[in-house]
């Protein structure tokens, strides 16, 4: 995979390329040019308590200024009895800087939402076991998407009409993270 | 491999190389013990290979859990260079533990590894923060650290 990088930078190109072929004689020399600060994993975890006086619930989380996110997996577990699921949406909008008042916008358009209708954690997500509290969620699944700087990673998530239940919903969302500029 | 050797001695010469490279990066694999106190949420540096850089490509995490067979902790990975932290809040071990089942009070088998990069520079530290006030009884977490160590990889601060 090609990272977002500078045309011609060839010190993460040389990273991908070259890290693993011994018999190169720039080899040392890469290894010390990897861009450290670069290119990383990142995660972003966005929680949501529900009981039966706050059903629904609406959050958001800023991406880090400086730096474009793109996700690869997301997954969601949940407290309580897994008998009843509770549901989610996704929603991404892009704001420039981290403004909010309708500023320029970043070079990727604002498409949202990222699901449509809502989303039942059990079938829509990672397995997990329905046993501890929270749920234990044995698979992340891939969730690929591209958030700018300071983009928002918004989500809801919602009892299921049955449900009078107190819960937690985590909703984690993993990929790697790029440096701009 | 994918090289097509003619002669004897260009194989040999190969095995040679691949062996001497050694010396610049290897697959390494470290495992790191932290007990989870109750009631408690702090921080515990974590030591990384002295000898050279390292290039995590994922980890193995494998904890013990109450008696009630839960595990309410929270734990967010912080190295020296980057202090805002590999996540933006503490996480639910169940979220990036890798899959297993659950043994009430014992640490439960958990098979597979969970892709997550980061390159520590030699000198480099991690700080875990955890997080156990929601527990009643201490938890012991292990974490299988596999990636690539490398003895003449750059320094913290190069």
């Amino acid at each position: 995979m090609r990272y977002l990088m500078s045309p011609g930078d060839r010190t993460f190109e040389a990273f991908l390329g070259d890290m693993r072929n011994f018999t190169d004689p720039g080899y040392l020399e890469s290894v010390k040019r990897i861009p450290r600060d670069s290119v990383r994993s990142m995660e972003y975890l966005i929680t949501h308590s529900l009981d039966n006086n706050n059903r629904n619930s609406e959050k958001s989380v800023l991406t880090r200024r400086g730096w474009t996110f793109i996700s690869t997996t997301i997954g969601v577990l949940y407290t309580g009895s897994a008998a009843l699921s509770p549901l989610v949406k996704i929603r991404q909008d892009e704001v420039a800087n981290g403004s909010l008042s309708g500023g320029p916008k970043a070079a990727f358009p604002p498409e949202n939402p990222l699901t449509l209708g809502w989303l039942d954690c059990q079938s829509s997500f990672g397995p997990g076991n329905s046993n501890p509290n929270p749920n234990i969620l044995t698979e992340q699944r891939a969730f690929f998407r591209f958030f700018g700087e300071s983009a928002s990673i918004e989500t809801q998530a919602r009892l299921a009409a049955a449900d009078a239940s107190a819960r937690t919903v985590y909703i984690l969302v993993t990929g790697w993270e790029v440096r701009n500029g | 491999m994918n090289k097509i050797f003619t002669t004897q001695a260009e194989a040999a010469n190969y095995c040679r190389q691949l062996m001497e490279g050694q010396k610049h990066q290897r697959q390494f694999d470290f495992v790191r013990r932290i007990t989870i106190q109750h009631g408690v949420a702090s921080t515990d540096e974590v030591n990384l290979p002295s000898e050279g850089a390292f290039e995590q490509v994922g980890y193995n995490i494998q904890y013990t859990t109450q008696q009630d067979g839960t595990a309410p902790f929270f734990v967010r990975f912080k190295s020296q260079g980057d202090g805002q932290g590999q996540s933006n809040d503490l996480l639910p071990i169940q979220a990036i533990a890798t899959p297993g089942a659950v043994i009430a009070g014992q640490t439960a088998p958990r098979y597979g590894f969970r892709p997550f990069w980061h390159f520590y520079p030699k000198d480099d530290r991690l700080t875990i923060e955890w997080d156990g006030r929601q527990l009643v009884e201490d938890i012991v977490m292990d974490i299988v650290f596999t990636g690539y160590v490398y003895p003449d990889g750059p320094k913290a601060g190069a």
